[in-house]
């Protein structure tokens, strides 16, 4: 049947794909996949080439659902909220100019779509949002949706207890100080992206996150 | 500008500055955020092992079922309006944008006729499930060694199969029956073992 469909779709894609193809490296050595810029494949996905916005897909996946995962802690839901990114970003890539970086304008999006459902949850729960609901402590870890707190394997034990400190140093922080911590320190991202992303000036960045540091420390450190 | 004093900064930070002063403020700072930020590090005191923490947490995660992820992203978008036109339709006039036509033309009566015989059986089905309440969800393939007889009368058809091993107590078997308005009114399974006869 997978051959059929391969025949059928080979068969049927139009020039668009084959540009795809070949710049991507698809059919080929899937490695050539990070040899095409994000340029390129916006330009592609802009003409309507959904093969191309798949690469970019396998791309950014990780970061931007490590990104999610890290702010709301449950698997389901940074699933979910991850799917629901990459749809906006689909829908609005005509609007996208190329002026910022693709994954910049990616987490802007990602960033949205976290805030809003931050929002709608803080409303049907009829209260302000509690960071109590993030504390790990009171997740049943049995759970079919439990957040995924275990390490890779090859994580040592002192980085295991490292993480799980971190992780429940920076569930203390509100989410904006969270957000800007997770950007610059794990994502490594300039201070003018972290401002795009959070629609926010500089000054707030650094505000931010020196505050949300200042916090982080003194959490640790207790 | 030159550079700010601890006053300045701290109502920068404070976000207490207002147009021109910030103008000028964002301009200097996005020259000078490293140095800045580090020098905001020495002054809370933030450490090689801080970084270390930080260090901890994944940049990169992949979501459960990453190949799902992708094909009900897909399915996903497909079934959304598009903001985006797909090739198919936005590609430029090409071979493959004739053939496309070309197929248009010869698969889709084809199509539409298949799903409408699709939409029609379905609701054929249904109506027939409404009637008899007949559902079947398991198709049995008895083991070697069974016999299975078959009697049919007006009344009943009797399934004999001979040879089964024990049926579990879990084993949850529906009494279905045929619409009422078949020949026959009851559709009954005997199963034979050890010469025991037993009627489902």
């Amino acid at each position: 049947m997978n051959f059929i469909r391969t025949i059928t779709s080979n068969l049927l894609r139009g020039k668009s794909h084959q540009e795809a193809d070949d710049v991507a490296g698809h059919g080929g050595d899937g490695s050539q996949d990070d040899e095409v810029d994000d340029a390129d494949l916006v330009r592609m996905s802009q003409a309507g080439d959904y093969k191309a916005f798949d690469t970019l897909v396998n791309r950014h996946r990780g970061k931007v659902y490590a990104m999610i995962m890290n702010m709301v802690k449950n698997d389901a839901d940074a699933w979910d909220l991850a799917q629901d990114s990459f749809i906006k970003a689909w829908k609005a890539l005509p609007k996208f100019e190329n002026r910022s970086k693709f994954s910049t304008w990616l987490f802007r999006i990602s960033h949205n779509v976290v805030y809003d459902w931050m929002r709608k949850k803080k409303i049907r729960s009829e209260g302000e949002l509690d960071d109590e609901l993030l504390d790990v402590n009171r997740i049943d870890m049995s759970a079919t949706t439990a957040p995924k707190l275990s390490p890779r394997p090859d994580e040592a034990l002192s980085g295991r207890e490292l993480r799980k400190e971190i992780g429940e140093a920076l569930n203390k922080l509100s989410p904006h100080h969270k957000e800007t911590i997770l950007l610059r320190e794990v994502q490594g991202m300039d201070y003018k992206e972290i401002a795009e992303v959070m629609d926010c000036t500089l000054g707030t960045v650094m505000s931010r996150l020196f505050y949300a540091r200042k916090k982080l420390q003194t959490l640790l450190k207790s | 500008m030159k550079e700010p004093n601890k006053e300045l900064l701290t109502s920068w930070l404070d976000g207490k500055l207002e147009e021109d002063e910030l103008r000028q403020m964002e301009a200097w700072a996005m020259d000078n955020a490293g140095d800045l930020d580090n020098e905001f590090k020495c002054d809370i005191g933030w450490d090689a092992l801080n970084d270390d923490y930080m260090a901890s947490v994944p940049k990169s995660e992949e979501p459960p079922y990453p190949e799902f992820f992708n094909s009900k992203l897909e399915q996903a978008i497909m079934a959304e309006p598009q903001g985006v036109e797909v090739s198919s339709t936005s590609a430029p006039v090409s071979v493959t944008g004739s053939l496309w036509q070309k197929l248009g033309i010869t698969v889709m009566p084809a199509a539409v006729a298949a799903a409408v015989a699709f939409y029609a059986g379905m609701q054929m089905k249904a109506t027939d499930r409404d009637a008899s309440e007949l559902m079947v969800e398991v198709i049995y393939v008895p083991d070697e060694n069974v016999q299975a007889e078959v009697s049919d009368n007006l009344e009943v058809t009797e399934i004999v199969l001979d040879g089964l091993t024990p049926i579990s107590d879990d084993f949850d078997m529906n009494v279905s029956s045929v619409p009422a308005e078949s020949d026959a009114g009851v559709f009954r399974v005997m199963v034979s073992q050890d010469g025991d006869n037993v009627f489902y």
